[in-house]
């Protein structure tokens, strides 16, 4: 494929995975997600490809090939062949990969934005997007929906509802930035969660739920 | 461990009974001692149960895994009562060290006997440890496995519940009732397996022994025939549920006892209706987790919903 050393450039100053084998999985299986949003498959993909490079040694040429060969470099994004995109979505940092399916915007961290079926999920700090999204998706729920999907300390998925493509690209910075106050948000709604929870209501329902056990399972 | 519960057949049921009796003057020797009072005439009491059990039934064979530890517990006792009385502080040290001593070596013999622990004060350092209300509650703790585990020689009645002979019907009703509620809660998914697997309840004369969780300690009582439950729990949110659900539904009238839960019960409740209490408690198991659960959930929610917030607000959308 035409301009994969720039690509793999591109990908080691974002700092996506580990190691170039590492990180070209990420972009294999965001391409596959942007190409087919076929989570399972795409997630197969990934792991095939993680099991045969373990040591972080070079992937298959040929394997790279049969993904990204559909693909082609427009400025910063990576538009699968036949799709249109909004050339203003292509000038920054980020990489932007558009699919026939949806996109997925890889940007400091493994995955910072995917849009599937016109709804969007982003990453905030270090989180892993594809990961979860994968797992509501096994787990029967839908792919992406609006709310926190998961979090901890260390970051965020965040379903954030209906976008675009090119709408992924313009938060790229503000995603960026959110990240950096990502610890001192979650340490602030940690204490306000601490501070909301009221002990005697919650003893309340639990001597209830109880109390209705006791009195339909006594004779 | 088969072995030795067939040595005992010919003797178990009276063994059990004199050990429940020893636990129970143990238990109440560690209460006074805690209050302040003079303890030892109950203690020395208990001492002399267990010293009338080994004189009768330690010659026998198969059994010396019992009887070593029967040994350790009695000269725990002893130690224990001799340096409570102690006039010189030096004096008090050694023997509630040396009481201290032979529990630990009372409940090694008892692992390899019945498979658990018995001490609740273990893990507290010496200085707590070595008090004798504390050094009598850990000693009646492990009398009180030998108990469970003479007990059980015997088969169960309503699965968790293993009767002597010559026990008070109305305690045995009692105990049947919890063990038929705890299957419905269980059934219902409100227990965690550990707690689930600790349960059990032994009936000896007029008295309800209910172990009610896996934690050290988690245990109650009933007396039907002093119409007096006392509940065991270190835990206040799930005594205060306890004592209400004991109050509404039993017509209990209950103390709950601050810093209770260990040597002093930490609810002691007169109850007229023993079969309605013993179905309280069987709210009681894995209460704890339920409510830690519950918590949990609730500040997730409101933490999940600051962040999505935060992260909109961060990212200029909605």
């Amino acid at each position: 494929m035409a301009g994969y050393e720039e690509l793999l450039e591109r990908l080691k100053r974002l700092k996506v995975g580990v190691g170039e084998a590492g990180q070209v999985v990420v972009l294999l299986e965001a391409a596959c997600l942007a190409s087919t949003g076929d989570l399972e498959a795409c997630r197969l993909l990934a792991d095939r490809l993680r099991d045969r490079a373990p040591l972080g040694d070079r992937l298959d040429a040929e394997e790279v090939r049969k993904v990204l060969d559909e693909f082609e470099l427009v400025g910063s994004c990576l538009v699968e062949r036949g799709v249109e995109v909004d050339p203003s979505a292509c000038r920054g940092e980020a990489l932007l990969i558009v699919g026939r399916r949806g996109a997925a915007l890889l940007h400091q961290g493994s995955a910072a934005g995917l849009a599937l079926g016109g709804e969007c999920a982003v990453t905030i700090g270090e989180a892993n997007l594809l990961k979860v999204v994968f797992l509501r998706h096994i787990a029967g729920l839908k792919p992406v929906e609006e709310g926190v999907l998961d979090y901890d300390w260390r970051g965020a998925v965040v379903g954030i509802g209906a976008c675009k493509p090119e709408q992924l690209a313009a938060l790229a910075e503000r995603l960026r930035r959110a990240a950096r106050r990502y610890w001192s948000l979650h340490e602030e709604c940690s204490a306000a969660a601490e501070k909301s929870v009221d002990a005697r209501r919650i003893l309340e329902e639990e001597v209830e739920e109880c109390r209705r056990l006791l009195r339909g399972g006594g004779r | 461990m088969q072995e030795a519960a067939e040595g005992w057949r010919p003797v178990s049921w009276e063994v059990a009974e004199a050990l429940f009796e020893a636990e129970k003057l143990l238990r109440e020797a560690a209460h006074e001692y805690s209050l302040g009072k003079p303890g030892s005439a109950k203690a020395w009491r208990a001492f002399q149960v267990l010293d009338s059990l080994i004189r009768e039934h330690c010659s026998k064979a198969g059994v010396e895994l019992l009887c070593s530890a029967l040994g350790f517990l009695h000269s725990a006792v002893r130690s224990t009562l001799h340096g409570a009385d102690a006039a010189l502080p030096e004096e008090r040290a050694g023997k509630l060290r040396v009481a201290d001593e032979f529990i630990g070596d009372a409940e090694r013999l008892i692992v390899k006997l019945t498979g658990k622990q018995c001490r609740w004060g273990a893990g507290l350092d010496e200085g707590l440890r070595r008090r004798p209300a504390m050094l009598l509650n850990d000693a009646a703790a492990c009398v009180h496995r030998l108990a469970e585990w003479a007990a059980r020689l015997r088969p169960a009645v309503e699965g968790r519940c293993f009767v002597l002979e010559g026990a008070d019907p109305r305690a045995v009703d009692a105990c049947v009732e919890w063990a038929r509620v705890a299957r419905l809660f269980e059934d219902k998914g409100m227990y965690s397996s550990d707690d689930a697997a600790a349960l059990s309840g032994y009936v000896s004369g007029s008295r309800v022994q209910l172990r009610v969780g896996s934690a050290s300690g988690h245990a109650a009582e009933i007396d039907v025939e002093r119409g007096v439950l006392r509940y065991y729990d270190r835990d206040k949110p799930v005594n205060l549920a306890v004592k209400r659900l004991l109050e509404e539904l039993a017509g209990a009238e209950c103390k709950l006892n601050e810093g209770g839960g260990d040597a002093v019960p930490s609810l002691e409740c007169r109850v007229g209706d023993a079969r309605a209490a013993a179905r309280v408690l069987a709210a009681a198991t894995s209460m704890d987790v339920r409510l830690g659960a519950r918590i949990e959930a609730a500040r997730a929610e409101v933490e999940k919903g600051c962040i999505l917030r935060g992260v909109r607000e961060a990212l200029g959308i909605g």
